[in-house]
């Protein structure tokens, strides 16, 4: 009798949850259970609405292009451009180091000036993993990316008045990656106790360098060549998340809105299923940070009903190319 | 199920378009079902794109065995919800009211009251066991079959009925409690 009861219920839960019926409709196909069925089936909608959320169609956008991006860099490894890539990465990082011994800093400090279109660029990018590295703490960490975050601005705004909209995509990827960097730091920090200075610089330097840098870019974005612009508008919109994503793990709440997202001028709507730009792009990062294999048997707690699979969340550095 | 294979191939192929509709399909019901679970918008979105994230690191070791892929991807999902509230525990959730949809109501006072009732069900279903409301996440969040939310669970249809069942007659219960008390 239960079973039945129970497979009707579950019956009229897929017809009005997934197919749109009334209630009325499943009650008349079984009257001998309508006083039962008819309170289940309230708190069902009930249910439904419940869990009716939908995330911000401008994240569900950025989350896309950001998840492409990643297919695209990973399809590049798997058709064997990233054996030569990586060999050129830990070339160049090999060379960097090597200008760090023998030709001392000044080869560096030339390339610490070049820009996304000159070929020192690449020992630029190389010199700094080189420094992040070496900094021991996860707070510094933090900090280098903020600086470095704040160099691929600058980048962003020679690129875009100079016309290569390709390069301000390029080097957005990377100013995405860095704010990114800093969000397991922000959380780890806003989750500690007795950090409260820590929080604190952290917490200021974000609000300072969010403020600057959409200054900086809105300020270009204004000025800027028209073919120039979209590539500009995503740079600011993924900035502006990805310090707000920074904020409000380390504040613990909503007050963190550094920015509000600007209208952009161009027609073109992050709600393109797939805009064209995104096809053109030929990623060099990853947004997504290499992790081991997910483990079939993660840790589930009594309540998940010894639900297991891959899943677990890492912080790990990984190499920008 | 021949479609569900070509599918997952297309996927471990790391096909444009088979991404795009992995992720036009699920994206909301993963959010859904991850923001029941921890309350706040932005851990929500955060945690539900690594979930894609996650699966496209993943599904190269994926092994089609004719069960739904939906199961596995929202397996990843379960995963990374069970991590983020044991790293997490200690810290207060933010009530789940600020994106539930607008309704029709073009009245602020009303669209706030209503929002309200909406966030109220969502503590309703928090009080229910964690068996019960794995189910009513699964199944009405996630929008998943009975079939795929056996599978997730790891249990047998009959019994996910049973949990619905018994789900149900709860979440009324709560709900009437409320309503009177």
């Amino acid at each position: 009798m239960d079973r039945e009861f129970e497979d009707i219920l579950d019956e009229c839960i897929d017809r009005i949850t997934l197919r749109g019926e009334g209630i009325e409709q499943c009650l008349a196909s079984y009257p001998a259970y309508s006083a039962k069925l008819e309170p289940l089936l309230q708190a069902a909608l009930s249910a439904t609405k419940a869990t009716s959320a939908e995330p911000r169609p401008e994240f569900k956008a950025a989350a896309k292009y950001r998840l492409l991006s990643a297919l695209r860099a990973g399809r590049e490894k798997r058709r064997g451009l990233s054996f030569t890539g990586r060999r050129w990465r830990w070339a160049t990082l090999g060379v960097a180091l090597l200008l760090l011994l023998l030709a001392g800093a000044g080869t560096v400090a030339a390339s610490t000036n070049s820009l996304p279109d000159e070929p020192l660029y690449r020992v630029k990018l190389a010199a700094e993993r080189v420094q992040m590295f070496f900094t021991a703490s996860d707070t510094a960490k933090a900090k280098l990316h903020l600086k470095f975050a704040e160099r691929r601005v600058k980048e962003i705004v020679v690129m875009a008045e100079k016309d290569k909209p390709e390069k301000v995509e390029d080097v957005t990827r990377r100013l995405s990656y860095h704010l990114e960097k800093v969000r397991p730091v922000a959380r780890a920090l806003g989750e500690k106790e007795g950090r409260g200075k820590d929080i604190a610089e952290l917490r200021a330097l974000l609000q300072r360098k969010a403020a600057k840098h959409r200054a900086i870019l809105q300020n270009t974005l204004e000025r800027a060549p028209v073919r120039a612009r979209p590539s500009l508008n995503r740079a600011l919109e993924l900035s502006g998340q990805g310090y707000d994503k920074a904020l409000q793990y380390i504040l613990g709440d909503d007050r963190s809105r550094s920015w509000e997202i600007r209208p952009r001028p161009e027609s073109e709507g992050l709600n393109d299923p797939q805009p064209p730009k995104i096809q053109r792009l030929t990623p060099l990062i990853s947004p997504i940070t290499p992790s081991p294999p997910p483990s079939p048997a993660s840790p589930v707690p009594q309540s998940s009903a010894g639900i297991s699979g891959p899943g677990d969340r890492s912080g790990h550095e990984h190499n920008l190319p | 199920m021949q479609d569900e294979e070509s599918l997952v191939r297309r996927l471990q192929e790391r096909d444009d378009e088979a991404w795009t509709g992995l992720y036009d399909e699920f994206f909301n019901r993963v959010y859904r079902y991850i923001r029941l679970r921890v309350g706040d918008r932005a851990e929500a979105e955060d945690l539900t794109e690594q979930v894609f994230l996650k699966a496209l690191q993943s599904v190269s070791s994926y092994r089609w065995r004719g069960r739904p892929f939906s199961a596995w991807l929202f397996r990843i999902a379960h995963n990374q919800v069970v991590d983020h509230v044991r790293k997490t525990r200690h810290r207060r959730t933010v009530p789940l009211d600020e994106s539930l949809p607008a309704t029709s109501a073009a009245d602020p006072v009303l669209l706030a009251e209503q929002r309200s009732i909406l966030g109220q069900l969502a503590q309703s279903v928090g009080q229910l066991t964690g068996a019960q409301r794995a189910v009513i996440e699964l199944r009405f969040a996630g929008e998943l079959s009975t079939a795929e939310t056996a599978q997730v669970l790891g249990k047998s249809p009959g019994a996910v009925k049973a949990l619905q069942h018994s789900a149900l007659v709860a979440l009324r219960k709560i709900l009437s409690r409320d309503r009177d008390g």
